[in-house]
C-alpha cells in the first residue's frame, strides 16, 4: 500500500471548481461528481451556477453547492472557499478553470482588455489558489489541477491569453515544487479545441478548418479534459506533479492554424 | 541598408518614460524579485501585473517599428532561468517568467507574417554576461530571423537535465 493509499480520507473527496458555469468547468463538476465527489462550484454569475449545481443533483444525486464569487476580488474569493470548507469539511481538490478569452493583434489590442486577461485568467488563479493552500494542506492529499490552453505554446492575436495561461504553468511548476512535501500536487492541463457554447460562437468554416488540423479528426468535448482531471484529481495520483498536460487530440505537435481564427 | 534602432526594458522597473523614440530591436528584461515569495501576502499588482504590463506596452509602443524593419525585427526577453524552469521560493517570478514565455512564442507568431522574430534567453546570475550578450548579438544579427519562438538557455548548464517549459 502507497502512502498515498493510507491517507485516503474517511468523508468523500471535496473539489472546489472555478468557472464552473462555463462548458469545460460545467464537464468537470459533473463528471467528478460522478465519481462521487463532494463539490463547491463557483463562478461570477450564482444563477447560471445555480442552473448547473441542479442539473448534476438531478443527474447523480450529490449535494452540490455554489458560491459566486469574482476572482479580480481577493476577499469574494476568499468567502467562497471558506464557505466550501465550512459546507463540506474541506477541500481536496482545487480546479481553476475560470477563464476569459479576448483576442485581439498586437497593434489593436486595448491595453485594459489585455489586463482585464490576465486579471482573471492569472491573477484569478494565484488569489483562488492561495485561498484554498490551507485547506489543500489539510488534505494530505490535496490536488491543484489548472487549465492552461493550447495557447500557452503561443497563438495568433491571444498575446494576452497565452501570457496568461503561461503564467499559469510557470507559477504551478514553482508550486509543485514548494508543496510536494505537503502531499499536494500540482498540474495544468492545456486542452486544445473543446467544444463549448463559447467555441460554438465561432463561424462554422473556421470550426471545420480547426477540426482537419486535428490529428485524432474529431473536436475535444469536456468530457475529455474532465477524465483527465479526474485522473489527477485522485487521492493515488500523488506521484505526478509539476507537469503540463496537452489534451488537444495531437495538435501541440501537429502544428497549427496561425492566422483567420480571430476576428479582430 | 537601414541601422536597426536598440532598446533594453527593464520590466521591473515602475518610472520607464512614456515617450521614447520607436526602436525596431526591443530587449525586455525581467530580473525577477526577492526570494521568500509567498501567494497570500504578496503584492500581485507590483510583482506578477506591473511587469507583465510594461512587457506587452512596450511591444505594443514599438509595434510599428519592430514590423517595419521587416527581418530587422526582433523582441527578446531576457529573464532567470530559475524562474523559468521553477523555483519553489520565488512562485511569483515564475508566474511571470512563464507569462512571458507564452506571450513571446505569440509575439513570435503575429510578427512571422511581417519577417521579424521573437524569443527569449535565460540567463544563470547576470544579464549582462558574455555569455548573454553574445547570444542577444547572434538572434539580433541581420540574417538570424529564421531563429524564432525559441527558448534558449544561456545558463551555464543549470538546466541541464531539467524538463524545460
Amino acid at each position: 500500500m502507497s502512502s498515498d493509499d493510507q491517507r485516503v480520507a474517511e468523508r468523500p473527496r471535496v473539489a472546489f471548481i472555478t468557472g464552473a458555469a462555463g462548458g469545460i468547468g460545467r464537464g468537470i463538476a459533473e463528471h467528478l461528481a460522478g465519481l462521487g465527489y463532494s463539490i463547491g462550484l463557483s463562478d461570477i454569475s450564482e444563477s447560471a451556477l445555480q442552473a448547473v449545481a441542479e442539473d448534476i443533483t438531478e443527474t447523480t444525486g450529490v449535494a452540490v453547492s455554489v458560491f459566486a464569487a469574482d476572482l479580480a476580488d481577493r476577499e469574494s474569493v476568499q468567502a467562497a472557499v471558506d464557505a466550501t470548507v465550512a459546507r463540506h469539511g474541506g477541500i481536496d481538490v482545487l480546479v481553476n478553470c475560470a477563464g476569459i478569452l479576448k483576442d485581439a493583434r498586437i497593434e489593436k489590442m486595448d491595453p485594459a482588455v489585455f489586463r482585464q486577461v490576465l486579471d482573471v485568467n492569472l491573477i484569478g488563479m494565484l488569489t483562488t489558489t492561495s485561498a484554498a493552500l490551507p485547506a489543500l494542506r489539510s488534505s494530505g492529499t490535496g490536488r491543484i489541477i489548472s487549465l492552461t490552453s493550447r495557447a500557452w505554446l503561443g497563438n495568433f492575436g491571444s498575446t494576452n491569453y497565452a501570457a496568461s495561461k503561461g503564467g499559469i504553468a510557470g507559477v504551478s511548476r514553482s508550486l509543485s515544487l514548494g508543496l510536494a512535501t505537503d502531499g499536494i500536487t500540482v498540474n495544468c492541463i492545456a486542452p486544445g479545441f473543446i467544444e463549448t457554447p463559447m467555441s460554438n460562437s465561432m463561424p462554422d468554416d473556421i470550426i471545420e478548418r480547426v477540426r482537419q488540423s486535428i490529428p485524432v479528426g474529431r473536436v475535444g468535448q469536456p468530457i475529455d479534459v474532465a477524465r483527465t482531471v479526474a485522473f489527477l484529481a485522485d487521492a493515488n495520483a500523488g506521484y505526478l506533479t509539476g507537469q503540463s498536460i496537452p489534451v488537444c487530440g495531437g495538435r501541440s505537435i501537429s502544428g497549427s492554424m496561425r492566422k483567420d481564427t480571430v476576428s479582430s | 541598408m537601414t541601422t536597426s534602432t536598440f532598446i533594453t526594458i527593464d520590466l521591473t522597473d515602475t518610472t520607464q518614460p512614456a515617450d521614447v523614440p520607436a526602436s525596431s530591436v526591443v530587449v525586455l528584461v525581467y530580473r525577477g524579485t526577492e526570494s521568500g515569495q509567498t501567494l497570500d501576502t504578496a503584492d500581485l499588482e507590483q510583482a506578477v501585473a506591473h511587469p507583465l504590463m510594461a512587457a506587452f506596452s512596450a511591444v505594443q509602443h514599438h509595434w510599428t517599428a519592430i514590423t517595419e524593419a521587416r527581418h530587422r525585427g526582433r523582441v527578446i526577453v531576457l529573464a532567470p532561468a530559475t524562474a523559468a524552469l521553477g523555483d519553489p521560493l520565488r512562485p511569483l517570478d515564475c508566474a511571470v517568467t512563464g507569462a512571458l514565455i507564452s506571450f513571446v512564442r505569440s509575439v513570435a507568431i503575429e510578427l512571422q507574417r511581417h519577417g521579424g522574430a521573437a524569443n527569449a534567453v535565460f540567463y544563470d546570475t547576470d544579464p549582462n554576461e558574455p555569455a548573454v550578450t553574445e547570444l542577444i548579438a547572434a538572434l539580433t544579427a541581420e540574417h538570424a530571423a529564421a531563429v524564432t519562438g525559441q527558448e534558449i538557455y544561456a545558463a551555464n548548464g543549470t538546466d541541464l537535465g531539467r524538463l524545460h517549459p
